[in-house]
């Protein structure tokens, strides 16, 4: 039977995280990394480690927990509702998932494994200035005996600096020519500079020079790095969605529960009918993104096309959290614009998710080219 | 979660679809000149009520053909306990029902009836009214109108003046007189279900009662009301001394404000506009690819273009939230607040998309003739449809209020 909502058991795994998170968010949460080198709280991610987040969508051999896609995703919606930074994301959408698809027995063997016993990966797509529109890339690697020799910089790399390794999208022959490989994140030759940047997941500029990579190290054959990547953006993007309906259900429950109590003119705000009606607008983008997000996810792990739903749940859910986050402030009036208040992590994780993995105009030119206009 | 529907459901939206292109009366062709209906789920060319007693010979044997058949399988009121004429359909799939029936382009039958009142009288009804009143919808042999607006209450609905008095002690009448407006095909109702003040001294909400109005009383005067199109899609109705039997009273009396409550909490899945507004933009699509097609010279611009995939994007959005209500209704047997949700954004969707759609024509836009006007001009008329669809059914800063203070429980002001 057609059924929207989550069965039992998902049920089970968002309260069990949401949990978790709101216990922790004092100390894990994106006010209490903002400091932290690594940008995110290394004792929760031991936690979640050993909870099974990593592994939740893995298969057992490697130590998972043979869950899918939309399970883990359903983690990512309560991380975005808690304001919780985590290379969660990174590491099982852009390079755990797109190895287990794309990858040879041995790297699955080894790198699956790493990652259910807590090791993040990072994901490099050093598209020409970091622009989802563009093709190519800006790391070449030239054939250097058995291997690779990669040259070349990345801008936007999320979580990069305690990253065990790098799935990096480089040039291995035209502009066009894309190989996927894994890089080792050990210096020499691999710089990471953390950028200052609006979101709360760290970014980082990645400087690779003449870093010897082993052939066996390529995910996918030689030349097939433009799929590799269509894998990893697809999933990203599709997590990002669910990351952005749970940060904008965190603001519209923070934004209600804030016009209940708050009084003027002797009444809660809340009773105003203007106040209702952003309240009101705030819940029709919050249900239809997160409709969006679960449909285009629900698509991905029944292994059905989803390229056309993945688009319109990121164009449609990039805008609608950020309208969400605009309304909320205008709700809180003064104190939202405050550093104190957490309404502004909300508002820095919309705009940096709002263009991550494409941003609307994006994704609508992809919807434009799917309808034949 | 699943959101592909089962084998099962399969079955059933060919079953459907099959129906609807085999028994669909020949000859029960779209209206070109038909412009009456404002509701949603109506399809474009067809106004059921209205054709079921059509001057035109064919167009009346159509429409009732059209009913006979759907009635065989108590699909007019798919929803109700088959004993009264349904077919004991659950939400997803009375949600199919509608969905294909609205992509076959094949009119809705009763919809009043068989989607308000019938579960009014399911719910608050006596068996006696029941019996009396369900098979006629669901055969579609009597038509319904709802008589709940006045002139003078509009949003605050329980505002409403409209006075019933019981005649005298004993009598077993009461005796209704004032008025009523915006009533949907009221000029071609048999029947009526109003609400009607009958204790001008209590608190406004707890005053009122519900009562069913044979149309074809004495003192029963059905006026139509044209609208901005030149259409008349609603009518004012006057009650002069009309003798309303108290047997017709639904509910005790006075508390017929919560069992109009009720009757508006059966939400329509919601299904209609979306597929309606969906046929309309891909035609518009295929107009604009189509270098041919005569008579439609779009404007291709780049702007024009993204602004037509945004529309798609809501689209399906609204498509989600339209499933995602059948979705709840099935599991919980009640609509939440998403329902509201799902009207207001559909509601403002409307309007957007007659807009956009509008655009593409450049100076074109502005020919309201069907004839010789590209796409027969389906933009320029859909425009002024929109302009309703904020009002209808429940102003959408109504929809807001139920959303805010229902479903996110903010306080009342």
């Amino acid at each position: 039977m057609v059924d929207l909502t989550p069965t039992e058991e998902q049920r089970h795994i968002q309260a069990a995280a949401a949990d978790l998170l709101a216990a922790r968010s004092r100390e894990a949460g994106a006010r209490a990394v903002r400091a932290e080198p690594a940008g995110y709280s290394a004792e929760l991610w031991k936690e979640m480690t050993g909870l099974g987040w990593p592994g939740l969508a893995l298969p057992e051999e490697y130590g998972g927990a043979d869950g899918g896609f939309l399970e883990l995703c359903l983690l990512f919606e309560e991380l975005g509702r808690h304001q919780v930074p985590s290379p969660l994301l990174t590491t099982m959408a852009c390079a755990a998932l797109p190895i287990a698809r794309h990858g040879s027995a041995a790297q699955r063997a080894q790198w699956l494994r790493a990652v259910a016993q807590g090791r993040t990966l990072s994901y490099v797509r050093a598209a020409p200035r970091g622009d989802w529109n563009a093709t190519g890339s800006d790391v070449v690697a030239e054939p250097a005996g058995q291997g690779f020799r990669l040259h070349g910089t990345a801008l936007f790399v999320p979580y990069a600096g305690t990253a065990d390794a790098l799935l990096v999208i480089a040039r291995t022959g035209g502009p066009e020519e894309l190989t996927a490989l894994l890089v080792d994140n050990a210096p020499p030759g691999v710089r990471c500079e953390r950028l200052d940047v609006v979101g709360n997941d760290p970014h980082y500029r990645v400087d690779f020079t003449a870093v010897t990579v082993p052939g066996e190290r390529a995910v996918g054959a030689v030349g097939s790095g433009r799929t590799v990547a269509g894998t990893a953006a697809e999933l990203g993007a599709a997590a990002t969605c669910a990351e952005m309906a749970g940060g904008a259900q965190g603001v519209l429950d923070m934004t209600v529960g804030h016009a209940r109590r708050r009084e003027q003119f002797g009444r809660p705000i809340g009773s105003f009918q203007a106040v209702q009606h952003h309240c009101a607008n705030m819940a029709v983008d919050v249900l239809g993104s997160r409709l969006g997000a679960y449909e285009s996810i629900w698509r991905l792990s029944q292994g059905l096309p989803a390229t056309m739903e993945v688009s319109l749940a990121k164009a449609w859910g990039s805008e609608a959290y950020q309208r969400v986050c605009a309304l909320g402030h205008q709700v809180h009036g003064a104190i939202g614009f405050t550093y104190e208040h957490d309404l502004h992590f909300f508002h820095r994780h919309a705009v940096a998710s709002a263009l991550a993995f494409g941003d609307a105009d994006h994704h609508i030119a992809r919807v434009t080219r799917y309808l034949g206009l | 979660m699943n959101w592909e529907e089962t084998p099962d459901e399969r079955d059933f939206r060919h079953e459907v679809r099959a129906f609807a292109r085999e028994r669909f009366p020949v000859g029960y062709g779209p209206d070109p000149e038909a412009e009456h209906s404002l509701e949603p789920e109506d399809v474009w060319g067809y106004d059921w009520p209205a054709d079921r007693l059509s001057r035109d010979p064919a167009r009346r044997a159509g429409a009732r053909a059209w009913a006979a058949a759907l009635a065989e399988r108590g699909w007019i009121a798919p929803g109700w306990p088959v004993e009264y004429g349904g077919a004991g359909l659950s939400a997803m799939r009375e949600f199919i029902l509608r969905e294909e029936m609205m992509r076959a382009g094949v009119p809705t039958v009763n919809g009043i009836g068989a989607m308000l009142l019938g579960p009014t009288l399911l719910e608050y009804g006596t068996e006696e009214q029941r019996a009396a009143h369900l098979p006629g919808i669901a055969r579609g042999e009597t038509t319904w109108a709802q008589g709940f607006s006045e002139p003078g209450a509009g949003s605050d609905l329980a505002s409403l003046r409209t006075r019933a008095v019981c005649a005298g002690p004993g009598s077993g009448s009461y005796l209704v007189n004032g008025q009523k407006v915006w009533t949907s095909s009221a000029q071609y109702a048999d029947w009526l279900f109003v609400l009607v003040r009958t204790d001008p001294e209590a608190p406004k909400h707890k005053g009122i009662t519900f009562l069913l109005i044979d149309a074809s009383s004495p003192g029963v005067a059905i006026r139509p009301v044209q609208d901005m199109r030149g259409a008349t899609p609603f009518a004012e109705i006057f009650f002069d001394d009309v003798s309303v039997p108290v047997a017709n009273r639904v509910g005790a009396e006075n508390q017929g404000w919560y069992v109009a409550m009720a009757a508006l909490g059966f939400e329509r899945a919601g299904i209609g506009a979306t597929v309606k507004f969906e046929q309309v933009l891909s035609r518009l699509v295929g107009c604009l690819r189509s270098e041919k097609e005569p008579g439609c010279p779009g404007r291709d611009t780049a702007v024009l273009r993204h602004e037509i995939a945004q529309r798609y994007i809501e689209l399906r959005t609204q498509y989600n939230l339209a499933r995602h209500t059948a979705s709840q209704l099935e599991a919980v047997g009640i609509p939440g607040h998403e329902a509201s949700v799902s009207q207001l954004f559909g509601a403002e969707l409307h309007q957007r998309l007659a807009r956009t759609g509008a655009k593409a024509f450049g100076p074109y836009a502005q020919l309201w003739q069907r004839d010789g006007a590209p796409m027969e001009a389906a933009f320029a008329h859909m425009r002024f449809d929109a302009v309703a669809a904020t009002l209808l059914g429940g102003t959408t800063e109504i929809q807001r209020r139920v959303i805010a203070t229902r479903g996110l429980k903010l306080p009342k002001s």
